[in-house]
């Protein structure tokens, strides 16, 4: 199985995103409510995979993002946001994020997005 | 603000609602006519928007649509926190919010707009005006209930 | 954005700023932390903040201390009813204070403070974070009123 850490402050989110991978390659392991944790857990639980909100308390998605690629630069993210414009989309693309998408999304586009990512 | 772009800003954000309410809980709203909510206990959700465009969205429902909406968006699932309902709402509205706001960036091009966290209020007798901002209101009705959306830029 | 910011002092410096040249007499109670679902006031003014800082504020009122600021910023020495002039006048004081509050906090980016929206009701109850938030607690002359904030 390939592990998926969500980094996400709502709690929906992280259901669908359990939701959208569930019965698949995937196994959600966690969700951490804040940058600061979603920096902790990687550590912790080393994913294959993460799921990022961009605006969360504490550590927002985009700083966070910036410090993963910077532990590790191979690291697979796929942003989330409920904001699509092109200058978030292009920062994202600046840092390494491997993926956007748009909140709220398909679980099937979830789910392609993420064997897309890592080739599976 | 010229009539012209209000009236633009409005339509966007009627249609980031819609789309929403349409992707999140396959709820088609449609607008219809004004209607006083029947329940006492209303929820209401303000994200406010600065930037390129200043203002405010406001959604309001009976607590009971709101616990639909909430509902539906957790598959069907009863919450184990009750306040989680306030949570997924302050979601439902952010995800408006934001879509309003990339439709927003694409029409106008240039300048960034930005959207203040949610926030939610409930009660009795709710009263919610922000005065100075020339607004609007659009009625909507669906299967999960009644809503309406204020929607306000300066 | 990382933030660790609190705006507890900036707040209370804006109100040592603003309530007395309006000539209203007030002292700053206590800070408490609040849970993410809190009771609110029968009268609210709620501003977010985003840019430079993300969060919101909350300016809760007794109808006795809207009436009490009310009267102070327009002038009169009494006002009996919150009209449309009123609510205007809560409006702009709520501004003031946001603005006052983050003009002092030493960050390097502006902080974009949205339009103010008045909440009134019965048995209130606001969240205004995912996160739990802080309350400031205020004595005013006879009534009291409260600032409640959360920085994400």
């Amino acid at each position: 199985m390939l592990k998926v850490l969500v980094i996400d402050d709502s709690p929906f989110i992280f259901k669908a995103v359990k939701k959208a991978l569930e019965n698949s390659v995937f196994d959600v392991v966690d969700n951490a409510g804040n940058g600061k944790i979603g920096l902790e857990m990687y550590e912790k639980y080393a994913p294959d995979l993460i799921t990022l909100d961009v605006t969360m308390p504490i550590m927002d998605g985009v700083e966070t993002a910036k410090a993963l690629v910077a532990k590790n630069p191979n690291v697979k993210i796929i942003m989330l946001s409920a904001m699509g414009d092109e200058a978030l989309l292009s920062q994202a693309k600046e840092i390494g994020v491997s993926g956007f998408l748009r909140k709220p999304f398909k679980p099937e586009e979830l789910l392609n997005k993420a064997k897309e990512i890592l080739g599976v | 603000m010229q009539q012209e772009k209000f009236s633009e800003l409005v339509m966007l954000t009627r249609k980031a609602f819609e789309e929403i309410c349409m992707e999140l809980v396959s709820c088609e709203f449609s607008p219809c006519e004004r209607f006083i909510l029947e329940y006492p206990y209303k929820t209401a959700v303000i994200i406010g928007m600065t930037g390129s465009v200043n203002g405010r969205i406001h959604l309001e429902c009976d607590l009971e649509t709101a616990a639909k909406i909430a509902l539906t968006m957790n598959f069907g699932e009863r919450f184990d926190n009750p306040n989680d309902v306030y949570a997924y709402m302050a979601e439902f509205a952010n995800m408006i919010g934001g879509r309003a706001t990339t439709y927003m960036s694409e029409k106008f091009l240039g300048g960034e707009i930005r959207l203040t966290p949610p926030a939610i209020f409930s009660g009795k007798s709710l009263g919610i005006l922000t005065p100075n901002i020339p607004s609007q209101i659009v009625y909507y009705s669906g299967n999960l209930g009644r809503f309406f959306i204020d929607i306000g830029y300066k | 954005m990382t933030t660790e910011i609190s705006l507890k002092e900036p707040l209370i410096q804006a109100c040592s700023e603003l309530l007395p040249k309006f000539g209203l007499k007030y002292s700053f109670v206590e800070e408490i932390s609040e849970k993410t679902l809190n009771s609110a006031e029968s009268i609210n003014l709620l501003v977010g903040l985003n840019h430079g800082i993300q969060g919101n504020i909350i300016l809760g009122l007794t109808s006795q201390a809207a009436l009490r600021i009310v009267a102070g910023i327009i002038g009169e020495d009494e006002v009996f009813t919150l009209d449309n002039q009123g609510r205007n006048a809560l409006s702009d004081f709520m501004t003031m204070i946001a603005r006052k509050a983050v003009s002092k906090l030493e960050i390097s980016t502006a902080v974009d403070i949205s339009p103010p929206t008045l909440i009134t009701g019965d048995t209130v109850f606001s969240m205004i974070s995912k996160i739990p938030s802080q309350k400031l607690s205020f004595n005013l002359e006879n009534t009291t009123f409260s600032i409640s904030y959360c920085i994400e």
